[in-house]
């Protein structure tokens, strides 16, 4: 699995693309390549947990989530844009702090996990 | 990297002879049930090479796993890599060489349905038989099956030929065991304690679908996989869960196990540890006449043994390949040489792999019988058509008073040591048995080990040396208790004082007993039966012999160099502790005229280098 974390950035750049439109505070993910099956895109839990798992996002933040297996699209609609600037600033980062948590995980330090409770499993 | 030394005897230069014929550049996925005979129905997972036109009929390469054969991963890895990202090397490797892959996860495991009474049922076993069935029938095969794996898988490799399917073509077990009892569960006897625990606590957890042990002991693992892959239809995740409860009545080994002291001591259903053994299924495999290639490393738990074990008593066509890295061969195993990197990758290895594969589905096959094997410090691969190889003479090296170990026996009468057992000595958890768990091999420890245990040491070689084969150990000692074990590690000690591990044997001495029984296989090395009827307790203060093999190795000492005998009584990281309730024993090695204690290298004086 290390090899693969070497790739995974070029790979994330070439697999997912984020869009901002602060005029109707949404967050689009863009899922690319073959088109996925809706197991493959995922459950809104999910997308709930990478925030945080991920993103660090250790709050409920208030969103509607609208996940769009034809358009191979994940809308996240706010209603406050403090919200929405908090969940925009974790995408834009989202990567690079992957990058960190795996380099970590590889040594067997998991301390990030320790505040940000139980995940979906 | 370092590069692969350049020679007629390396096995990955031996094997190098396809082009490059990579023929396809990605692969595409499915899962799906595979009903077997009695209606259990197996997880598959089909990697096919994509662009695979319709009339085009590939061979298969079959992995039956008990681990996940394929992973639900986490948002947002599961964007970017396929459920086969486990898997390492990728599958691609194989698919872009024209093959088709199939892993199913094994019954009881995984996302397949049936339980699982202890590993390599023989139900297991015949499973691959249908699975070769429903594979063959498949428009995209072209009626040829081969099988590869590394440790459980690589076993399930080496057991898919018991079934003499005509369209399995060639095996090849990775790491693999050969008698469970001594490659595994009780090394000389001694229970593995920490690998037996926690691989039963893994393996539950597994056919659970449970990924929460990952967080401790795989934190990569659990940060990308949330657990099994379903099959692809199984979108409410019904059949899954269907799946997973006929789980609930798996056996694990560790709970079955534990408490077994004898090779013959029987499991519930009245099989024993012996029923799980490759062995018992010689002549089905000799059968098959199935061409094996069966590689592993000299640091990797006893399985060294197995893959010689294997190679001696199999008639089967063999290649076997033994080198100097962890278990799996992803991290370098050289003690002598702890800094290089592991050669060749595991990617290089893949290829020459498909070469062995192509070469028995297409090709003539291989004949006869080939061991290659590294030797350690002359960084050189040899190779041999018999094992032992020959040109290798038997060198004493006796106990002596002054912590010494001298070529010359001892003339005194009465010469002897104590040495209180002192449990608390280790050698670590980065050791030969737990790399078991895939874990690197670090013996560079060995001096702080080494001062809880009872040492001799050698004048310096007055000529380089090469040990090859099976060391053997005989103590006379007595102990003030009925029961304990006995740990020898063979060390060198460079000019400077550093010490470096070569091997280790140990013997739990309530199976001292040297059987003159023919033993159920060819074996090499002292012969323990280690069942019932042959234990029997010391008796406190009666002296006894102990003889034993240390796990075999190849390895190069320089002329100046000092051999080291380190003697323990425990391994507490690893196994069970003798005796069972502790104590305070002494044990006292005699080294004299009258009770001999000694080392037995097989040894070539190497004035050539």
């Amino acid at each position: 699995m290390e090899r693969f974390i070497g790739n995974a950035k070029q790979l994330f750049e070439d697999s997912i693309e984020f869009q901002h439109n602060e005029k109707d505070l949404t967050l689009s993910i863009i899922v690319k390549g073959d088109k996925k099956s809706k197991e493959v895109l995922g459950e809104e839990t999910e997308i709930r947990d990478m925030l945080r798992m991920f993103g660090g996002l250790n709050e409920d933040i208030a969103m509607e989530i609208y996940i769009d297996e034809e358009s191979q699209k994940i809308d996240l609609k706010f209603q406050d844009k403090d919200n929405y600037i908090k969940v925009r600033d974790v995408l834009d980062t989202i990567m690079e702090r992957i990058m960190d948590i795996c380099y970590k995980a590889l040594t067997g330090d998991i301390s990030h996990f320790n505040d940000l409770g139980d995940f979906n499993d | 990297m370092v590069a692969i030394p350049n020679s007629e005897n390396n096995p990955f230069k031996a094997l190098d002879k396809a082009t490059d014929k990579t023929l396809y550049e990605d692969y595409a996925v499915s899962s799906i049930y595979i009903k077997v005979r009695d209606g259990v129905k197996i997880a598959s997972t089909i990697c096919l090479p994509k662009g695979l036109s319709p009339e085009k009929k590939i061979p298969t390469l079959l992995y039956q796993t008990r681990y996940w054969r394929a992973a639900k991963l986490r948002v947002p890895f599961r964007w970017m890599f396929k459920e086969t990202l486990i898997h390492s090397p990728s599958p691609r490797l194989f698919t872009n060489y024209g093959y088709a892959i199939v892993y199913t996860d094994v019954r009881g495991c995984g996302a397949s349905y049936g339980t699982r009474p202890y590993p390599f049922s023989k139900e297991e076993i015949k499973d691959g038989a249908d699975i070769a069935d429903w594979i063959i029938s498949q428009p995209w095969s072209d009626g040829n099956i081969v099988s590869n794996g590394i440790s459980y898988t690589g076993s399930t490799a080496d057991l898919l030929a018991v079934n003499n399917h005509p369209a399995v073509k060639a095996v090849m077990p990775g790491h693999a065991l050969w008698d469970a009892f001594t490659d595994v569960v009780a090394p000389g006897g001694c229970y593995d304690e920490a690998f037996m625990r926690l691989w039963s606590f893994l393996g539950n957890k597994l056919d659970n679908n449970d990924s929460a042990p990952f967080k401790q002991l795989l934190p990569i693992g659990w940060i990308i996989m949330k657990g099994v892959k379903p099959i692809d239809s199984d979108t409410d995740l019904s059949l899954l869960n269907e799946a997973i409860q006929e789980h609930a009545t798996n056996e694990y080994v560790y709970e079955l196990s534990n408490d077994k002291d004898f090779r013959d001591d029987l499991l519930p259903d009245g099989t024993s540890i012996d029923d799980i053994s490759t062995y018992r299924y010689k002549q089905e495999i000799e059968k098959s006449n199935i061409p094996i290639l069966g590689w592993v490393s000299w640091l990797d738990s006893a399985y060294c043994d197995a893959t010689i074990n294997r190679f001696i008593n199999l008639n089967n066509p063999q290649i076997a390949i033994i080198g100097d890295w962890n278990h799996g061969g992803v991290y370098n195993g050289n003690p002598l040489v702890p800094d290089k990197e592991v050669s060749p990758t595991p990617e290089e290895r893949i290829k020459k792999w498909i070469d062995f594969f192509d070469t028995c589905i297409y090709g003539k096959g291989i004949q006869g019988k080939t061991l290659y094997y590294y030797t350690m410090k002359e960084e050189k691969w040899k190779k041999t058509h018999n094992w032992p190889p020959e040109g290798f003479t038997r060198q004493r090296w006796y106990l002596d008073e002054g912590n010494m170990l001298n070529i010359s026996k001892p003339e005194n009468q009465t010469g002897e040591d104590d040495y209180k057992i002192n449990f608390r000595a280790t050698s670590g958890r980065m050791n030969r048995w737990w790399t078991l768990l895939g874990l690197p091999i670090d013996y560079s420890n060995r001096e702080k080990a080494d001062k809880k245990l009872l040492c001799y040491t050698s004048p310096p070689l007055k000529e380089t040396i090469e040990i090859t084969g099976h060391a053997t150990i005989t103590l006379f000692l007595s102990s003030t208790h009925e029961d304990g074990a006995v740990f020898a590690y063979l060390e060198v000690l460079d000019e400077d004082g550093n010490i470096y591990y070569i091997t280790d044997g140990n013997l739990r001495l309530i199976h001292r007993k040297l059987s003159t029984e023919t033993p159920p296989y060819k074996m090499l090395g002292p012969y323990h039966t280690f069942k019932k009827k042959d234990s029997s307790p010391l008796v406190p203060g009666e002296v006894v012999e102990a003889t034993f093999a240390f796990r075999p190795t190849s390895a190069l000492i320089p002329k100046g160099y000092r051999l080291k005998l380190a003697i323990a009584g425990a391994d507490k990281d690893t196994f069970k502790q003798y005796p069972l309730d502790g104590g305070k024993p002494v044990i006292t090695i005699c080294r004299n005229a009258v009770n001999t204690s000694f080392i037995d290298l097989p040894i070539k004086i190497r004035n050539d280098i």
